[in-house]
């Protein structure tokens, strides 16, 4: 069975946000406004997030992209209370928005700050609505959301080496931040099988995961940044 | 409540129900039945290539079409330039396709500007109407009083608007370039006889210093530094380039480099030079190239006697550490540390950017940063500086010489531009929208705005506001009410670029010719008629030699000639399926070795001393402009070769006053797409917000003032003030503060005046090469 993966590499990561403006159009995630963003309430499935280490201009600022984790242990499927978070067996943690009752628990027990909260019924002042991805469902008020790792492409390619009778291929599943990435940066694919691109590189020397004392078994693979891999 | 059997029964089954359900579901297999749509619905859905415009470089991009809809874009993978990548702005094109603020048709302002009512038009109309304005321009012979000022990032713009002044008989068509462009292509062409920012070989490069450079902020692609930076760092096996960054303040982009190297305003041409010096005294340049491929490196002889100093003496006598260090603020040993790496890992390449080129010293510091590729050979070889070649289109002839009125074209300029065929110089002296204000050297009576904001984009928006009052008829061609469509007469939304027809050269980055087609990608156009389309309706409509110069039915067969030599396969006739099919034309790989395509100088070679500087100087000197000893137009023949010249600043020597730096980023870049909501909403890193203005100041230089952090102050220098609201960031120097470009800029703002941080400096011009200086401002800074 695939466990689909991510590994992002610090090195190549350039802080451009490409990632985050391509996963908003893909996935038709609102612009929710001057006011509610003063308030924290734009939503990101991909975040550049900052980290410092000492001051400013004497020490570092480190930029880390943060999709969902897609944790293998997820703290957020454990805290629902309706069942409406869950991980499939190839290692996706979903979100069924019809059942979510918007307790927000599962935002509350992410150690990664993934999920976000749909506090208004999200709008597209016409014609914006003309851009919304097909393939995605737009979400009500009331309702969580996260990074998908771009489910509705895993599906695509999947029926179309079903069609073509063949397994998928490395390579061929391509999360919108990935494709957009202009230092290529982000790569994707199975981490069961040994020879895919981010199996090798989540065995890299430079490989960590976040907070992996808590358990949670990511499958964010980041790469530190400032030496050659191997 | 009440603990009877029946509540009893109630609440049992109730907690068991909860404990019980998301298991249960999760045994019958709930969650995949819920999951999202896989299948995708169903519907017509297909993919166009064409080229993105939201900055002048033209990365290859495919639209998903869904039923008619334009739903993601992504980069053309293999493209030369962007290899099926994009930056942030190329992937908010749909944003601006699906505007709901997007001007829907023309509009004319019957009565006072700003004031009177709006009478909608069709495109027709309005082609009609400047038909009529410009008809009787030529009725009275005075067509050279049309004025064209373009921003368009179109090449077909360009070519079509320049052939509607050339046969209307008019020498007013200006080009807006992006900030910084002039004044790189000027030392280019100073010391490489190519008047276009350099190239960089990123991937076979070692060594990387960037003067005042980041990505999304500078004149080379954002795409082509973006995808290098990644090269650089983890795209070659076992080699891991080093990336120095020299800048007057810590940014987002100085945090993920190897080296972040602190200089003071305006001395980025003094650092090279001293890094020059002790690569010099150490011998670690690079002989062989200097003696076969550079010019001036020692003291020489003309044929007529004339001594000309060398560059190698001129470095030793007068850029020694210890002074470098004392105008830089870089201390010695980084200096001579600098030196050691830049020389000792090649292929190294400098390259100065945005920074130096904001300054009024700007070429001289540019070309000084230009002669340390010179001296360790780093040009025109795998990992150096290469020359941006352009593909070998056919254009069309230029009618100058068959212009209605020849007399009027040969008019000056009211750009006061220096325009010669002979001397390789651009030279624009003074203030356009004073001039304008002042009808001088002759009143304009029409003004035609394409794709330019100047109350926004330029500096000194209210010379601009007197310049309109002085002309009868202005017209802006622009998608969105924006603070100058507001006072005009006529404004014409030309749609965007996703919408039409263009060819496009990928401007100065990976070396070797590549052409994009652009083609509108929705089958129902939007509204809008773009420039190109529109001009040569109009110019069909004016009969004479202006109809006869443009005998093409439409754009796409006027690009279907220029693009008659770009033969993808040998021995093809009509190159046009295939390009069409792939998106774009292109010949890799870059060809080494081409003296003289790479250096169009005197004896083909690297100039350190600029035999075209002393050339201008002395034209200049003969057109009776004055003050021009910071560009080296002294007699000194010194002058000619790089040189750090002091910038100069407004109110220099008031230190209550503090340097004001605009910068881009990548999300912003020069400021001009920051309206788009998509990207405002994102967080600037760095500053944690987009909405609003926003200061960003020393927190000592705060804590002098006594302001805290998201107080609002008044920002004020003499050409304007504004508010903003403080943010305190270490990395801005302690006698400077700094603004984002572009921030504030909204159409949803669109009863507030100007707030565009630009509004606070002054039209500084860079006498030589006529660039803007966006950086010679100081301001005065306190609470609101």
């Amino acid at each position: 069975m695939t466990r689909w993966g991510m590994v992002i590499d610090l090195d190549r990561c350039s802080g451009c946000q490409a990632c985050v403006v391509a996963c908003r159009q893909e996935n038709n995630i609102p612009v929710v406004g001057r006011e509610q963003a003063a308030m924290g309430r734009a939503i990101f499935w991909m975040q550049i997030i900052e980290e410092r280490e000492g001051g400013h201009n004497e020490g570092r600022t480190r930029y880390l992209p943060r999709p969902c984790m897609h944790c293998d242990n997820p703290p957020c499927v454990k805290v629902c209370p309706v069942g409406a978070t869950y991980r499939n067996p190839e290692g996706l943690v979903g979100q069924i928005y019809a059942r979510c009752i918007g307790c927000r628990y599962c935002t509350a027990a992410c150690p990664y700050t993934a999920r976000y909260f749909n506090w208004y019924e999200p709008s597209w002042e016409p014609p914006r609505e003309k851009s919304l991805n097909p393939d995605v469902y737009v979400r009500p008020k009331g309702v969580v959301e996260k990074c998908s790792f771009c489910v509705h492409r895993i599906r695509k390619a999947q029926r179309k080496a079903k069609d073509e009778n063949r397994e998928i291929e490395d390579g061929e599943v391509i999360p919108a931040c990935a494709e957009t990435c202009p230092s290529k940066a982000i790569h994707f694919g199975d981490l069961d099988d040994p020879d895919s691109e981010v199996s090798k590189l989540a065995g890299s020397r430079r490989a960590f995961r976040l907070e992996e004392f808590l358990g949670t078994d990511p499958k964010v693979i980041y790469l530190r940044e400032g030496e050659w891999s191997e | 409540m009440e603990i009877d059997r029946r509540n009893f029964f109630k609440v049992g089954i109730f907690t068991a129900g909860t404990l019980i359900a998301p298991r249960l579901w999760g045994d019958i297999g709930l969650e995949t039945v819920a999951e999202q749509p896989w299948e995708g619905p169903p519907g017509h859905e297909n993919e166009v290539l064409s080229v993105c415009q939201m900055c002048p470089n033209g990365c290859g991009i495919r639209v998903r079409i869904y039923e008619g809809r334009a739903v993601k874009i992504e980069g053309i993978p293999g493209h030369p330039l962007n290899n099926g990548s994009l930056c942030p702005r190329g992937q908010s094109a749909l944003q601006l396709l699906y505007h709901p603020h997007r001007l829907a048709y023309p509009v004319l302002n019957k009565g006072a500007r700003g004031n009177g009512s709006l009478q909608r038009m069709t495109h027709e109309e309005a082609v009609g109407l400047l038909a009529e304005k410009i008809g009787d321009l030529v009725r009275r012979r005075q067509t050279h009083r049309l004025v064209i000022v373009s921003g368009s990032h179109s090449d077909t713009d360009e070519l079509i608007l320049r052939r509607f002044c050339d046969s209307v008989g008019t020498p007013n068509y200006i080009k807006i370039e992006s900030l910084g462009r002039r004044s790189r292509s000027m030392a280019m062409g100073l010391s490489q006889g190519i008047f276009k920012p350099p190239s960089i070989d990123w991937s076979n490069c070692n060594f990387v210093m960037l003067f005042g450079s980041e990505p999304g902020t500078s004149d080379i692609s954002p795409m082509w530094l973006l995808r290098g930076f990644g090269e650089l760092r983890q795209g070659r096996a076992g080699r891991r380039a080093k990336i120095v960054h020299v800048s007057t303040h810590f940014s987002p982009f100085s945090s993920k480099v190897d080296d972040w190297i602190k200089i003071k305003p305006g001395t980025y041409g003094a650092l090279a030079l001293g890094i020059a010096h002790i690569i010099i005294s150490e011998e670690k340049y690079d002989a062989d190239f200097i003696e076969h491929f550079t010019l001036g490196f020692e003291e020489f002889k003309e044929v007529d006697g004339t001594l000309r100093p060398g560059f190698k003496e001129h470095v030793l006598n007068n850029y020694e550490p210890a002074k470098v260090s004392s105008i830089t603020g870089v201390p010695e040993e980084v200096i001579i540390r600098l030196a050691d790496e830049f020389s000792s890992n090649r292929p190294a390449v400098a390259y100065g950017g945005d920074g130096p080129a904001s300054y009024s010293n700007a070429v001289s510091e540019l070309v000084a940063i230009h002669s340390l590729n010179a001296l360790i050979g780093s040009i025109d070889v795998p990992g150096g500086v290469l020359i941006q070649r352009d593909p070998p289109l056919r254009m069309p002839e230029r009618v100058s010489n068959n212009s209605l009125f020849t007399h009027n074209l040969s008019q000056p300029p009211v750009d006061d531009s220096i325009r010669s065929s002979n001397l390789p110089v651009y030279m624009a002296g003074s203030n356009l929208p004073m001039r304008l204000s002042d009808s001088s050297p002759y009143p304009v009576e029409v003004l035609v705005l394409v794709d330019y904001d100047p109350l926004e984009e330029a500096p000194g928006p209210n010379y601009w506001r007197e310049a309109f009052k002085q002309i009868p008829f202005v017209v802006s061609f622009c998608n969105f009410s924006d603070e100058s469509s507001r006072i005009c007469d006529l404004v014409i939304p030309p749609g965007t670029f996703l919408e039409r027809w263009d060819g496009k050269s990928v401007d100065s980055s990976v070396g070797f010719p590549v052409w994009g087609l652009s083609r509108p990608v929705l089958e129902t156009p939007l509204d809008g008629m773009d420039p190109s389309s529109f001009f040569m309706k109009l110019a069909k409509s004016m009969g004479h030699q202006i109809a006869g110069a443009f005998p093409w039915q439409s754009i796409e067969e006027l690009l279907k000639e220029i693009a008659m030599d770009l033969n993808p396969s040998p021995g093809q006739v009509n190159p046009w399926d295939e390009i069409a099919a792939k998106g774009y034309w292109s010949q890799s790989p870059y060809r080494f070795g081409r003296q003289r395509e790479v250096y169009q100088t005197r004896g083909n070679r690297f100039n350190f001393f600029m035999y075209s500087m002393e050339a201008a100087a002395s034209h200049l000197r003969s057109a009776g402009y004055a003050n021009l000893d910071k560009t080296g137009t002294d007699l000194a023949q010194s002058a000619f070769l790089p040189n750090h010249n002091s910038a100069e600043f407004e109110n220099w020597d008031n230190r209550e006053l503090f340097f004001l730096e605009l910068f881009g980023t990548t999300l912003s870049g020069h400021g001009r797409h920051f309206s788009l909501e998509g990207l405002r909403e994102l967080q600037e890193l760095d500053l944690n917000k987009s909405w609003g203005l926003w200061l960003l100041i020393n927190p000592r230089t705060a804590s002098k003032l006594n302001l805290s952090n998201n107080e609002i102050v008044w920002v004020e220098s003499n050409h304007g003030k504004l508010s903003a609201r403080v943010k305190k960031v270490e990395g801005i120097s302690e006698d400077s503060v700094g603004m984002i470009f572009g921030q504030d800029k909204g159409t949803e703002h669109s009863d507030t005046l100007s707030n565009s941080a630009m509004s606070l400096v002054g039209e500084n011009i860079s006498p030589l090469g006529g660039g803007l200086c966006w950086g010679t401002t100081k301001v005065r800074i306190y609470r609101a």
